[in-house]
């Protein structure tokens, strides 16, 4: 069955049985492997992906569902090669990761919490997160960073008082 | 001795994770993702009883099955390799990657079949037909170990794998001494670190210099070791890949089953081969963790 697929704002296209889940399509037919197979039933969100900007478990949705859809998967998020988002760039600062593999899910549920509120409250974090299963870190950091990222993305832009120079944000304040 | 704080080049500063960039980016290199030019995939089969005698397995509707190219039983495999080294004196209790005459639990693996993609080799896998005789079975661990219990391992002739006592100090003097004693009992139920990513594993064989290549979610020490000693090749001629990241492991990737049987089909068909299990597969047959634990301290 042909689908035609919008995938991080570029239009792909690929003839695939109709049972194959979004998950596997974007593993195997469009190489991104950054997405990743957890639980396979919807309960740990390794495979999240944002649909129209939504956060979405890719092995519970049917590629052919995805047809028409905005499609953004984590390789979508760095804005230009070797370049972190602020929201990636966080996740590295605060040690919100270890392994690795939660981390893609983790990262669009946080970006799509972050694109509707950079003031969240601790408690819209932990309910933004709490479809993402983490077995390394314990969610403290991950909290931290999204907590980080949004200080970031508020004050970006902000004039700011001279500091000592070589400071982060982080170790500023 | 004292040392400044601030002079450590590591304690108390601030570091990053040299692999977190590519982790964060989605660029990781974990088993799944590692792709080889014209590898094929394994499903296995696992049995629905706890204790069965395998009568019969009749793969030939799966053969007949788009993409399939083999089907392996207990018996091949365990013509062509050494049982799984279990760390214990009993030449009687043989564990090989897939049941081999009995299965002695739910979920134990009993064939793999082979495909052109894993989901072809699903579907073949529902067409094997294996003829089950139920056995007697026990699921309690101090079951077990009375006399009637039926034997998980019948050759072996018991339950009891070890018997050891372990002592520190003067035991019985010093309970003698003691002024109190308590007396409690405590169970552990069975319980397994749950790494989101399950374990995988992708190997090779090249027949011109005998060499086995492996890819795999691992970290364990002595792991080509073991897959060389049962494969009975050198422990040299195993080579471990270690640029595959690990999707979390928490001690219980152990692969060593999973590892023998991949080779021994890539060695068998000449052809790159892969398992990754699925949730399913690694709840029910993986590398499970922590077994029963019974402890008792009875007033003496």
């Amino acid at each position: 069955m042909k689908v035609e697929l919008r995938i991080n704002g570029v239009s792909r296209s690929a003839d695939i049985e109709p049972r194959k889940t979004l998950l596997d399509v974007l593993r195997e037919n469009f190489l991104l492997n950054g997405t990743h197979a957890g639980c396979e039933h919807g309960v740990c969100g390794a495979c999240t992906v944002l649909v129209d900007g939504e956060p979405v478990r890719s092995c519970l949705m049917f590629a052919v569902q995805a047809d028409g859809y905005e499609i953004t998967t984590i390789e979508g998020l760095a804005p230009a090669p070797g370049e972190l988002s602020v929201i990636q760039a966080a996740f590295c600062e605060t040690h919100g990761l270890q392994c690795g593999y939660c981390t893609p899910g983790m990262i669009l549920s946080a970006h799509a919490l972050l694109q509707r509120n950079v003031t969240p409250t601790r408690e819209d974090i932990v309910e933004a997160i709490s479809g993402n299963i983490c077995r390394c870190t314990g969610y403290g950091q991950i909290v931290e960073a999204v907590q980080f990222a949004a200080d970031r993305l508020r004050l970006a832009n902000t004039p700011r008082p001279a500091g000592p120079a070589g400071k982060s944000v982080a170790e500023a304040k | 001795m004292s040392a400044d704080p601030a002079t450590f080049r590591f304690v108390s500063t601030n570091r990053r994770v040299r692999e977190d960039r590519r982790f964060v980016a989605g660029r990781g290199h974990y088993v799944a993702d590692v792709a080889l030019e014209g590898m094929l995939h394994v499903a296995v089969l696992p049995s629905q009883h706890p204790a069965a005698r395998i009568l019969s397995i009749d793969a030939s509707e799966a053969l007949a099955m788009p993409g399939v190219h083999y089907v392996l039983t207990g018996e091949e495999l365990a013509a062509a390799t050494d049982p799984l080294m279990n760390g214990l004196d009993t030449p009687n209790v043989r564990r090989h990657p897939l049941a081999v005459g009995q299965t002695r639990y739910a979920g134990e693996w009993v064939v793999a079949v082979v495909a052109d993609s894993r989901a072809q080799a699903e579907d073949a896998a529902e067409k094997v037909v294996v003829d089950y005789e139920p056995l007697p079975f026990v699921i309690n661990a101090e079951e077990a170990l009375k006399p009637d219990s039926p034997p998980v391992h019948p050759a072996h002739g018991s339950n009891v794998l070890l018997d050891r006592t372990f002592v520190w100090g003067e035991v019985e003097k010093h309970f003698a001494e003691s002024p109190r004693h308590l007396s409690f009992r405590v169970t552990w139920g069975r319980s397994s670190t749950v790494p989101i990513e399950t374990f995988g594993v992708v190997a090779s064989w090249d027949p011109w210099r005998d060499m086995l290549d492996v890819w795999a979610s691992i970290q364990m020490p002595k792991y080509p070791d073991q897959i060389a000693r049962a494969l009975r090749i050198p422990a040299n001629g195993v080579r471990v890949h270690q640029d595959v990241d690990v999707g979390g492991s928490y001690g219980v990737k152990r692969g060593i089953k999973q590892t023998v049987l991949v080779a021994h089909l890539a060695r068998r068909l000449g052809r790159p081969v892969r398992l990754i299990e699925d949730r399913l597969d690694n709840m029910g047959g993986g590398d499970a963790h922590g077994p029963d634990r019974i402890r008792s301290r009875l007033q003496r």
